[in-house]
This record gives C-alpha cells, structure tokens and sequence, in this order.
C-alpha cells in the first residue's frame, strides 16, 4: 500500500551505516592492495604512503602498521621505524607481528640485546609467520651465528610467496653476503619468474659478486618483464659504465 | 566485539581486549597515522654515523666470491683446514692470514708494502722520511688486521677483545716495544752543526756502551770549559762525535797545530785536520782517552788543554756507521 511505502524503519539506517561501513573497509583494502603492490615493485616510498591511507580508513588493520614498520625500515628510518613500532605496540600490545617488525627496527639501530628480547617475545605469542622468522634470521646473522639459515628456511616454508624469499635476500644483501642472498633471490624467481622485482635482486647479489654478465643477463630479464623500471634500468648503466682496469682491479683483488 | 589483534571476541563496551589488551576502540581514536619521517639530510648524516659502515663500504668493494674471513672460519668452506686460533696468530706479519684463508694477492699486497715501508725506514732511520716510512709500516700492518677482525660481530666479551681500537693499541704497544728494545743497544744520531766529514742531518748509528779502543770513532759527552771574564764567559759542553787519538798511559804533545803521540805522528789522525791554537803536554791517566774534539764547528776557538782528555765514563757509545744521506752510506774516514 502506498501510505507505507513512505515508512522508515531504523533497519534502513543500519544497512545505510553498513553500506558506509563495507565502502570504508573496501576503501581500505583497495589501499592495502595497491600498497602491497608497490612494495612487490620496490616502490617503498608509495607503499608507505598506501599504508598510511588504509590506516585513515581502518586504524585497527594491524598488518598496515606492520607494513609502515617494514616500509620505513627498507627506506633505512631505523630509529622513526622503531618508535612508530613502539607505538603501534602502545595500541596492539602483544601482537607478534609488530613486535618482530620492533625487533627488526631494533636490529638495524645496532641494539642487538634489546631486539634479541623482542623477537623472543614475538616468537611466544600466538601464531606462527614467516616475518618473525625472518627477523629471527636477520638478529642471527647480525651475529654471525650459523643458526641464521635454519631461521630463513623455515620463514620459506611458512610461506609460499616469491617475496619471501626475495627479501631475505635483500637482508643478507644488507649484512653484505650477497653469496647467501643470491641463493634466495633465485629461489624467488623460481616461484615466481614474472616477479620483475625478483630478477633486478637477483641482479644486485650477481653483481655485488662480481659476476657482470650474469648480472646483466638478470637485468634483462627484468626490464623484458617491466621496461621502465628505473632502478634496473640504473643498474645496467653503471654495470656498462664500469671501466676494464676497474673490473680487472677488483678481480685480482678478489683472489 | 572481536580484537583486531588476536580475533578474541570481547563484550561489547568493552574498551581493552581481555586476551591481549589490545585498545579496542582504536577505530574511533584521533589518532596519527603518518609515521614520523627523517630528512634527507639526516639520512645523508647517518649512514656515515653507523659504526664502521664507511670502512666496511670500502671494504665491500674489495669484496670476493668468498664470504667474509670468519664466515669461512665458521662455515669450514675453505679449502685447506683453517682455525680461529691460526689466524689470530697470523697476524703478527701483515698478509699471512690473508694468505691462510686463501687470499693470495690481497695477502701478498700487504707483504711487500709492510716489508718494503719497513725495510726502507730501518735505512733511513733517524731522518724524517724514515720515521715517515715507519709510521706508513704500522699502519699497513694495522689494516690488515682491521680489516680480518671487522668482518667478525659478535657480542659480549670476545667482541671487545677482538675490536678495532684494541687491536690498534696492541700494535702500537707492539711497534714501542720493538724501537724501545732495538734502543736499548742502538743510538740513532741525528746530526747538527758539525764540520766535516760530517754534516747536518746525517745520521749515525752507535752502540751503546760499548768498550771502546784507540782509532774508535766515538760519542761522548765534551767536558764542560769556560772561557772568559765573569759577564761574558762562553761554555762548551754536550754531545760530540769524534775519534779517540790516544789511550791510556800515552804521552800527548800539542804544540803549533802539531800533534804527537809518544813523540811520534799519529798513526791514526783525527777526522778532521783543523789546526788547534792551544798547547797540550800530557800523559792520559788510567780510564781516560784523549780526543781531539775536531768535528766541533768551533774547534779552533776551543780550550784544548781543559776539553781533550775525556774520561772513559764520558763514553757513550761506538759509532758503527753512517746511515743518512744514502750517498754517503757507510763507515767513517779521516779527511786527507
């Protein structure tokens, strides 16, 4: 009947705030997505960025403070990586996660006791993944203790994604064993060999060994997948760039 | 309500999660979700801050197909069978721990420069370029072990034994040790404001303590003589180098520039044949020499019957030879 067609019920109002709501969290996820998305490229700057937008959306997405955490450690903010994880754990306390991407911050910032503590704590907490692993690994091998591959390992085997491994490469690029991280890197083009961000790491381990052709057959492969990625594309220049003399140098230096 | 953190499912008006504490209305928090950011220049600064990144960034250009020293130590990946211990014992001379863990060239590389910088300033000894020389031989030596023990972090105890600074100071301590030993029976003399055959900056070499005999070209303390009015009164006195004439029980006659000993020329003359003014007529008592003090560049002016006869104990020492000029490398001979 028309007379109540005009009737408003407060179930209306509910499913108009859930409308609100879903778009919100959507929005949010949409950030999430496009975050992760540019951390699988590289692209840190923006993956922060992204982060922090879904974080205006959805404050209580803890994989975002995380992502923030991790984001600011790549672009090398230990110390503002280590207070935002303080932070975070202000909000989330006991949460693993944070309290490895802590650890990790911790790691970086030289203080070796104070991070042993935090990954001990993470590792307690419920849940088992592959970051803490990896941070486990990282605190190791800062301390040139032989466990450290045991810990990387198992991060591979609690993950099956081709970034894991990509960024435990990258972690003992960082400790300057590019031997160790190249063995990683390869493991993450063989789970994914379209990952162009895969190729250009394995590219940097190549060439931190010195092994320039390999080196740039990898750099190929990456711009073939991703033409205008620009630091492959700055990669390959300075490995033309350098001169015969130089490469000799440091071959015979190397023996 | 369910805990973002643990997925614990609360009460509702609850504000804190009673499994993890997690704050559960974060949501409606006014809250900043921009990390903190550091400027460029900031960052630009603290690279070079971190402890040893700027040597280890040197140092990474150097790098090998091998991992870091340690890691091979650890690992057992090197191809002979290496230990902790021998390397730490290499290290005594630059490049042969290098050359244990199997880097030839690199190990080679710091041998010949330390062996090169240090064989250069033991014979330049005394002159600025071999003090130079040396310091450039301690720090090669220092190098090379920095460069073994900065590739290995470790914690606690060991970590400070094996650090840089200490490792730097055990090597100067080493190096002072080894001068403050060779100095104990060697005298380096750096010459000043003498006649010939010398000159200034040449550099003698001379025992220490040494019995000395007639003929020996010695370092001596020259007996302290005054000549003068009260007000203007000129001393001689301090170190010189010179040639022992007369021993003993000899009798030494001076007189018009001519000298005689037991009445006749001297079979050995002095180093430098500047005529003296004064007379002398003396027999040298027991523990006494007579020396002529001929190099002094005020010889003819000195008071020869008061600074010639030196006791014995005024000896300091043989010169063995000269070390600096190179051109004049060798022992020392009397101008014709």
């Amino acid at each position: 009947m028309a007379r109540f067609e005009k009737l408003e019920f407060e179930q209306d109002d509910e499913h108009r705030h859930g409308e609100n709501r879903v778009r919100k969290v959507t929005d949010a996820q949409t950030w999430m997505k496009r975050a992760d998305e540019f951390r699988r490229s590289g692209a840190y700057e923006g993956s922060l960025q992204f982060y922090s937008r879904a974080l205006e959306e959805d404050k209580t997405l803890i994989s975002c403070w995380v992502g923030q955490v991790q984001m600011l450690i790549q672009l090398e903010e230990y110390p503002e990586a280590e207070l935002w994880s303080r932070k975070a754990l202000e909000l989330f306390p006991g949460n693993g996660e944070l309290l490895a991407a802590r650890a990790q911050a911790l790691c970086r910032t030289l203080d070796a006791k104070v991070s042993q503590a935090a990954i001990d704590q993470a590792m307690q907490q419920e849940g088992d993944s592959a970051y803490r692993w990896m941070v486990r690994g990282e605190l190791l091998l800062s301390r040139r203790q032989s466990t450290h591959k045991h810990c990387f390992d198992r991060a591979m085997q609690c993950d099956n994604d081709w970034l894991t491994p990509v960024e435990a490469a990258m972690i003992y690029r960082f400790y300057q064993q590019p031997s160790n991280g190249l063995a990683y890197a390869r493991l993450g083009t063989e789970r994914n060999p379209t990952a162009h961000f895969a190729w250009y790491i394995v590219a940097r381990c190549q060439f931190d060994l010195g092994m320039g052709s390999a080196a740039k057959r990898s750099l190929d492969a990456c711009l073939d997948l991703q033409p205008d990625f620009r630091d492959a594309q700055n990669l390959m220049s300075s490995t033309a760039s350098q001169s015969m003399l130089w490469k000799s140098l440091r071959r015979l230096w190397s023996k | 309500m369910q805990c973002p953190s643990c997925k614990f499912e609360n009460m509702p008006s609850i504000t804190s999660c009673g499994r993890c504490g997690a704050n559960l209305a974060v949501q409606t928090m006014t809250l900043d979700v921009h990390p903190p950011r550091a400027e460029k220049w900031r960052k630009r600064v603290r690279k070079p801050l971190r402890p040893f990144s700027k040597l280890r960034a040197a140092l990474s250009q150097f790098r090998t197909n091998k991992d870091v020293f340690w890691d091979i130590v650890e690992s057992g990946r090197a191809e002979n069978r290496v230990s902790t211990n021998a390397v730490l014992f290499r290290m005594i001379f630059p490049g042969w721990a290098q050359r244990y863990l199997g880097f030839r060239v690199r190990g080679w590389c710091y041998s010949a420069s330390w062996l090169f910088c240090m064989s250069a300033s033991l014979l330049l000894i005394g002159s600025y370029l071999g003090a130079m020389l040396f310091g450039l031989a301690v720090m090669i030596h220092t190098m090379s072990c920095v460069e073994l023990l900065m590739s290995r972090i470790e914690g606690g105890l060991r970590h400070w034994l094996e650090s840089t600074g200490l490792a730097t100071l055990i090597l100067i301590v080493g190096y002072l040790l080894l001068l403050n030993t060779t100095y104990t029976y060697l005298q380096v003399l750096p010459l000043r404001a003498v006649a010939a055959p010398f000159a200034t900056g040449d550099v003698l070499i001379a025992s220490r303590g040494d019995t000395a005999r007639v003929g020996d070209i010695v370092v001596y303390e020259l007996p302290r003589a005054e000549v003068g009015t009260p007000g203007r009164l000129e001393v001689w006195r301090g170190q010189r180098v010179d040639r022992i004439l007369a021993g003993p029980g000899q009798k030494v006659s001076l007189k018009n520039g001519e000298l005689l000993i037991d009445g006749a020329a001297p079979q050995i003359p002095p180093l430098n044949p500047v005529h003296f003014s004064g007379t002398v007529d003396v027999v040298i008592g027991p523990r006494q020499w007579f020396i002529l003090p001929s190099t002094d560049t005020t010889a003819s002016y000195l008071p020869v019957a008061t600074v010639c006869v030196v006791n014995q104990s005024a000896v300091q020492g043989v010169v063995l030879f000269r070390s600096y000029p190179l051109t004049r490398y060798g022992r020392i001979t009397s101008i014709e």
